[in-house]
Parts: structure tokens; sequence; C-alpha cells
């Protein structure tokens, strides 16, 4: 199923870990969207979910710590028939670069974030993330957390982002499904998928998940209602809706440049000087 | 016959200045003449006391002039505040019915409204009047002014009809100051120096930018702005200069010339990219336009206190060049130059320029597109398996485009020539070796300072970046009054070349930059052996002017 994608043997991941499912979602899933590894670009940050494009054969970007949206966003605009996905932590996405995503809900880059949400810092041992629940313990937290968790998901919709939904690593099919979705959407989709950190959080298990998550009934929610969306993105407890939460079709970041209209940036010759000299010409 | 006149337009903030000033200058350089402009500006939006100041010459001018011919009072404050800076004979045109006998007096504002304009318009009939007493011929203004309005045919007409009030009341006060018109034909641009330099960028080939707006950088994302269209550019005003930087490398990485520009706040929010730039070896071009700091400092005014920042700048060892242009015609070169070498050696470039470069005027000779060098280094056909950072001449490797090969790899992490992560010392020692084993190459491709005056002299006058034009100034004038001195410009001040600087070596060097610890000279000493007798230092905001420099030299002063 997966497609001339190629995952690796060796990993930096421990046994159990949640990134495992994830990666073979996301191979799954572009397999699934007949792509051929090259003409894919993961981008990714710095933690071990941002790992993910170490372990699969596409081109890769792992930039700076927080800071993968911005690059996906200009790799997308320069190179539009690629398929640009980031793979990214909740620290790396909703902590260090809790600025970009805010913006990059605006601008609607056509890109997938995947953010492997384990409600912690795994690279560096343990540490609380922005999704770490209230009175969560960690060693540097000893006394608990002592602020509210971020919730991506309603936060995602409450910027109309075009896609938002949510995933959970013990479900390999429907994530795969799930994150197939999301690629083939027109737009910006940010996926929160639920991973299981063994070694750093013992709150929120594989267990704790599934007796939790469900998937809304066929015909029980309509993501282009954003009031209901907005409802089910606040469903948070002893039950923990996954799936396509909101979905509207909005304007994409790149088509909205005049130098894109004829195909790619990166395939645009260079500018003739009878150009250059015209634009000399407004100076005298 | 050498000429020269002194003009300077005083105002309020949102009194039109900046149109004004635009519009001369462009006049004086249809005219023939060379022309260097600048500004003093206080950082608002309205009110205070600004100034724009044009000398107009009949040969090649890079600095203001000491004194001036005709000062322009739009606010009524300005005949008070400037009053010390006017020539003997020297004019002042004042909005009035009445003035004294160094003023010419004209109700500005009642001309405009009798030539059907309103108060705004006053500003086409000072430009007429100002055409008329510096004998410059309606020939020239009054097609000027129809072309600067020429999107707006009502505009074009009240601004036409003022600008011909003006001309014709100014002829009829019978004053005039003795300016000689060259005979020479029109011919040269006038424009500033990051004008310039968004030029060469395009020239250069340049397709991306992203940058956050931050004073004396903004004019490039802007005027880029407006070319895109045109060019197929894609141009984004990022969230904040952490995002400008990373979109820069993402757009280098997926194929294309990036660019990203700010001042040197923004460029400490940059720095961890720098250094991404670094390991991932990707191209990009970062302008920094300096403006004194620490922290907000001054930001309308200019300063050099970058220079070692920009050479420093960035966690861990890693190659980049420093270029600091001289001139806007400089600044033009200085931006193909930086693609070329980014690109070439995959490194980050940095351009470092300044409110006073970035914003004075200046007439270069056109600019020669023809002769831009754009060589595209990027791998046409790459063998398959692909390697990012398979060793290559120099420890360059080759640089495919995503889609192009099976995958192209890059990771800020320590990485193999697969570009996947690693940990082994003995690759990270190998890739380290492969990052600096550029360095000797990169400084074989540096330019010798730029000179002038007498290679003997005891005496060497040597700057760096937008400091050429008044120190020239200074050495030509230092010789006229029977004082020697050799004057030295860096451009390219990063990687040195220690070679380019034996010519030092027994002179006495004063080194004059616009700063307060002497950064040149300090890297001078360290990095090219040079004995560095004294420094003249400027850190009040203002540039480096030939008079300021003078004095200091003459008078042993260090600032
Ligand atoms: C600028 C910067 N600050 C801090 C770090 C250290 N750091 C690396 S990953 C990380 C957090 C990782 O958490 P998350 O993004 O949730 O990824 P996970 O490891 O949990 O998958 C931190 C703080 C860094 N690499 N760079
Ligand atoms: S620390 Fe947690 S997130 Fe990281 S590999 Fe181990 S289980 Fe996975
Ligand atoms: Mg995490």
């Amino acid at each position: 199923m997966t497609k001339g994608f190629q995952l690796t043997e060796e990993t930096a991941w421990c046994p159990g870990c949640g990134n495992f499912a994830i990666r073979q979602a996301v191979a799954q899933a572009l397999g699934r969207c007949e792509l051929e590894p090259n003409r894919v670009v993961l981008v990714s940050g710095i933690g071990q979910a941002a790992k993910l494009p170490h372990y699969i054969n596409t081109n890769i970007f792992n930039g700076l710590h927080g800071r993968a949206v911005p690059a996906a966003t200009a790799i997308k605009a320069v190179n539009h028939d690629l398929t640009v996905l980031v793979t990214t932590g909740d620290g790396d996405c909703y902590g260090e670069g809790g600025n970009h995503l805010l913006h990059a809900f605006r601008r609607n880059p056509d890109i997938t974030i995947l953010v492997h949400d384990n409600q912690v810092y795994g690279l560096t041992k343990g540490q609380a993330s922005p999704t770490s629940e209230y009175g969560f313990v960690t060693k540097l937290q000893s006394h608990g957390v002592k602020n509210e968790p971020l919730n991506p998901v309603a936060l995602a919709v409450a910027m109309d982002a075009s896609l938002v939904a949510r995933g959970f690593a013990g479900d390999i099919q429907g994530l795969a499904a799930l994150i197939a979705l999301a690629v083939k959407h027109r737009g910006l989709s940010l996926v929160d998928i639920r991973q299981p950190c063994v070694s750093f959080n013992k709150l929120n298990t594989y267990a704790w998940y599934r007796e939790r998550v469900y998937y809304p009934e066929e015909g029980t929610h309509d993501p282009s209602d954003r009031v209901a969306a907005f409802r089910l993105a606040l469903t948070w407890g002893d039950r923990i809706p996954l799936g396509v939460i909101y979905r509207r079709e909005r304007p994409v970041f790149e088509e909205q440049f005049a130098a894109l209209t004829e195909g790619t940036l990166v395939s645009r010759p260079y500018p003739g000087t009878a150009l250059l000299e015209k634009a000399l010409a407004a100076f005298y | 016959m050498l000429y020269e006149l002194n003009l300077k337009l005083g105002g309020e903030a949102g009194q039109g200045l900046q149109a004004l000033g635009l519009l001369l200058g462009r006049l004086y350089a249809r005219a023939g003449c060379h022309v260097f402009a600048n500004q003093d500006n206080e950082s608002r939006i309205r009110g205070g006391h600004n100034s724009y100041q044009l000398r107009v010459a009949s040969r090649p001018v890079y600095t203001m002039g000491e004194a001036i011919d005709l000062l322009v009072d739009l606010d009524g404050e300005s005949r008070r505040i400037h009053a010390p800076e006017l020539v003997p004979g020297g004019l002042v045109l004042v909005d009035s019915a009445s003035g004294g006998p160094r003023e010419v007096a004209l109700p500005l504002t009642e001309i405009a409204r009798a030539a059907g304009g309103r108060e705004i318009h006053r500003n086409s009939v000072a430009a007429g009047a100002v055409a008329a007493l510096t004998g410059q011929d309606r020939d020239t203004l009054f097609p000027l002014i129809d072309e600067t309005f020429a999107a707006d045919p009502a505009a074009r007409a009240i601004n036409s009809a003022c600008a011909r009030a003006g001309y014709r009341a100014a002829l009829e006060t019978g004053k005039s100051l003795p300016f000689a018109l060259p005979s020479r034909p029109a011919g040269r641009p006038y424009l500033n120096g990051h004008e310039a330099l968004s030029l060469g960028c395009l020239a250069a080939g340049c397709k991306f930018m992203a940058a956050y707006p931050m004073s004396p950088s903004t004019l490039i994302i802007t005027y880029l702005s407006g070319q895109a269209d045109a060019f197929g550019l894609v141009v984004e005003q990022a969230e904040d200069e952490v995002a400008a930087i990373n979109m820069a490398l993402g757009a280098s990485y997926a194929g294309v010339r990036a660019l990203t520009a700010t001042s040197g706040g923004g460029f400490a929010l940059m720095v961890e990219g720098l250094s991404l730039a670094g390991m991932l070896e990707l191209p990009v071009v970062v302008v920094i336009a300096q403006r004194p700091g620490p922290a907000t400092g001054l930001p309308t005014r200019t300063e050099q206190g970058d220079l070692l920042f920009a050479i420093g700048a960035g966690h861990g060892e890693f190659p980049r060049f420093v270029l600091a242009p001289a001139t806007a015609a400089e600044a033009f070169a200085a931006a193909p130059r930086a693609f070329d070498l980014a690109e070439r050696f995959q490194v980050p470039v940095i351009i470092l320029t300044d409110q006073h470069l970035a914003e004075s005027y200046l007439t270069p000779e056109p600019f020669d597109f023809s002769r831009v060098n754009v060589t595209d280094y990027r791998l046409k056909q790459a063998a398959s398996p692909y390697h990012r950072y398979d060793p290559g001449p120099d420890g360059v490797s080759p640089l495919a485009v995503p889609g192009t090969v099976d995958a192209v790899v890059v990771d800020s992490d320590e990485h193999d020539a697969r570009g996947h992560i690693i940990e082994d010392a003995a690759t990270r020692n190998a890739m380290v070796a492969k990052r600096l084993a550029r360095i000797p190459a990169m400084r074989a491709m540096v330019s010798p300072p730029l000179r002038q005056g007498p290679p003997e002299a005891e005496d060497v006058l040597l700057g760096w970046g937008s400091g050429w034009g008044a120190l020239c100034e200074a050495g030509e004038k230092l010789a006229a009054a029977g004082r020697p001195v050799e004057v030295w410009g860096l451009q390219e001040v990063w990687p040195l070349n220690p070679e380019h600087f034996a010519p030092l070596s027994g002179r006495r060097v004063t080194v004059v930059e616009s700063n307060a610890t002497g950064q040149m000279a300090r890297l001078l000493s360290g990095w090219a052996a040079v004995r560095v007798a004294r420094g003249i230092n400027r850190y009040d905001g203002r540039p480096l002017s030939a008079a300021y420099i003078i004095r200091h030299f003459e008078g042993g002063e260090t600032a």
C-alpha cells in the first residue's frame, strides 16, 4: 500500500511510541494519493515528531525548532507542483512556532500540517507542552502544570482554517484516511494527531484515549457548519471526537500571486533587460 | 566651469517635503546635473521639523554640501532653524506676501488657490518658483510635472497650473541665484541607495522576498512588491523576522534566489535562521539596513554599528560574506554580486547598508543590465542517487532542485552526505571541515578596497560602506589645502584578505566610521594586521561629512 514510499529500519523512537503509527499512516496516505516520493516534501522543525521525515524516502527540509511552517509556505509558493507536508510536535508547532501557525491559518497555503500531539516535550525529556493538561506533573513542573492547555482544534476553527481534523495514533487506518483527505484538500489542513508518548506521558496513554475517542456518526456532523464545528471542537474530556471537524474552501495563498498563474516560480526564466530598462526608466 | 548649488527644503512631517524634493531632484537630473540629496527626518508621521537637502553640481557628488544657497521654508520655522547654514547672499523662499531682504516672499498657498488648487498644491508652486530662481528651463520642468501626475488628469492639470504660476511669480520678483546650467543633455536616473539595490535584486533574478517592516529597510520590500507582477516575484510580508528568514530559506531550498531585509533589531531575530543557512549550505541574501542602536535606538537615523554583529552573528561556525556598498551605483552592483556569491559558495551573504546609503539620492550613470552576471549554479542534471552533501570542489556540493532528483534532503541537525541526521564523531568532523573548506576560495573572491588619492601619501583615511563619499571629499579638500592623504573604502568587508592591506604598512592609518567603538579598526587590527593610528568616529545618528572628518583629522580629535 505504500507505493514507493519506503520506511527505514532504524529510528530514534522508543518502542511503542505513537510516532511509528503516524509514519505508517503518512506513507499509506501518500501512496493512496498516487504521489511519487520525489514530488513530496516533508518539512519539519525539531523534536521527536520532527524526525519523521528522516525515516521515509521523500524530499526533506528539516529546519529549526518551531520554524517549519514558514519554510513550508515558501517551498509551496516556489513550486506549487510539489506536495508539502509539515510533520511537527505540539511544542514545535503550538509553542515555539505558535505565531507562524496563527498567520498560516490566515495565509492558507496549500500544505498539510500534521501535529504529533503527545502533550509533552519528548526530545527534551518530558517537560510540559502547550497541550499538557492542567495539573500534569513533570520533573520540571513538579507541582503540576499551572496553565490551561491550548485547544488547537478550537483555535483552528476560530481562525477559520481551511481544514481542521483530529486523529489518533492508535487507529492507523482511520489516521491514514484522514491524512489522505487532508493532503488532497486544497488549502491549509491542520491535523492534530493524538500520539501517546510511552516514555514521558503516563497520563494520556493509548488506553486513556481508547476509552474516549470516537468518530461522530455518519450524518451527525456537518463540517461546513462553523458553529457546529466549534461546538465539536470544544468537546473534550470523557468523549473526544476524531475526524474532520471543520472544512471551508478558501482562496489559497499561492494562487493569489500573478507570478504563479502561468506555472511555478522555480520554472520562471530570468527577466530580460527590456523589463529592467523599463523599471529603471521610472527613476528619470 | 564648476558649479554647485545647495538647496534645503524645511517643513513638518506630512507637508510633502519628500514629494517636492523628489520632483526637484529629478528636475536637476534631467537638466544634466549631478545630484546628491538626503533627508533629516524625525521618527514621526505628522509635525516636528524635517528637511530635505539637495546638492546640485557639475561633477559627481556623494555627500551633502556644507552651506545652503536656497532655503525653502514650508513651516515658518525653517528660516530660524537653518539661518546659520545660509551662505552670504543666500536666499530663503517663504510662503508670505512680504519678507526681508534675504527672503523671496511668495504667497505660495494663495498662488495655489488662485491657480485652482488647495494648500497641498503649494508644493508645486514652490517647485516652479525654485526652478525659476535657479535658472531652470520651463521645458524641463513642465513635462516633468505632467509625467509625475500622468495617472490622474485632474491632479495633473492643477499641479501644472500651480507650477506655472510659481515659476512666473518667482521670475517677477527679479531675484535669482547665479547658477549656470550645464549644456549636456539629461541621461541619469535619480534614485536612492535602496532603490538601486532593489533594481540590482531584480537584475540578479531574485524571485522571492519575505520581510517584516523595519526602518530603514522597508523600501526594499515595498519596491519589489510593486514590481512583483511585472517581474514574476513572490513577495510576502512575514509575521516576524524569524518567519521572514525561514521563508527565504524555504524558497532557496525549493530552487529560487531569495532575499530578506531588515535592520539590526530584526536581524537579531533572524540570527538562528542565518545559522540554519550555514548548516543547510543554502544560498540566501540578507540586507541589514543599519540604524543607531542598541535596541530601538534612533529609528530614522544612521549608524555603522552592526559590522561585528553581522560578521559574528549565528551560533556555531560557518562561513558567510558581508558586503557594504559605498554608493547607489555600488548598491546596485552589490545585489547581483551577493546572489552570485551566495549561490556559488552556498552560503548566506549579508549586505550591510545604512539609513544614509538607503535614503540618500544620487544620479549614478545608467545601470548596464547587459553586464550583470547571472550564473545559475544549480544542477541541470543530477546523478542518481543524488546526495545533497557529497563532497565537491572547495567543499561546495552539487545543489539540486527538489523534484528533479530522487530526494533533496537537508537537515539542521548534523548530517551525513545524504543529509540525514547523524551523531558519530568522524562524520561530524568531516562535515565541519567541508563547510569551512570553502573559506580560502571565498577569501580569494573578495574585491580589494576602493582607493583614491596619492598612494605614496603618508596619511591614509580608511572607511567602509557609505562613508566613502564623505571620505573622498575630505581627501580632496585636504589635498587642496596641501595635506595629501590617500582614501580607502572597503566594500567587501568579510572575509578579509590580508594581502589587500599590505600597502598600508608603515603608513599612518586613520579609520573613519559611524560608530563609537571603532569596529572596522578592531577588525583590521585583528584580522589583517593593520596598525591603526587612530579612529574618527561619529555616532550621533548623523551621516559622516567631509567637514566632520576634516575637523577631527586636523584637530586630532578622536570624537
Ligand atoms: C530554539 C530552540 N529552543 C529549544 C530547543 C530544544 N527543543 C528541541 S525539541 C523541543 C521540544 C519538543 O517538543 P515537541 O515539539 O512537542 O516534540 P516531541 O519531541 O514531543 O515530538 C525543545 C524544547 C531547540 N532545539 N531549539
Ligand atoms: S520520548 Fe515519547 S515521543 Fe519520543 S520517541 Fe519516546 S515515546 Fe515517542
Ligand atoms: Mg510533543
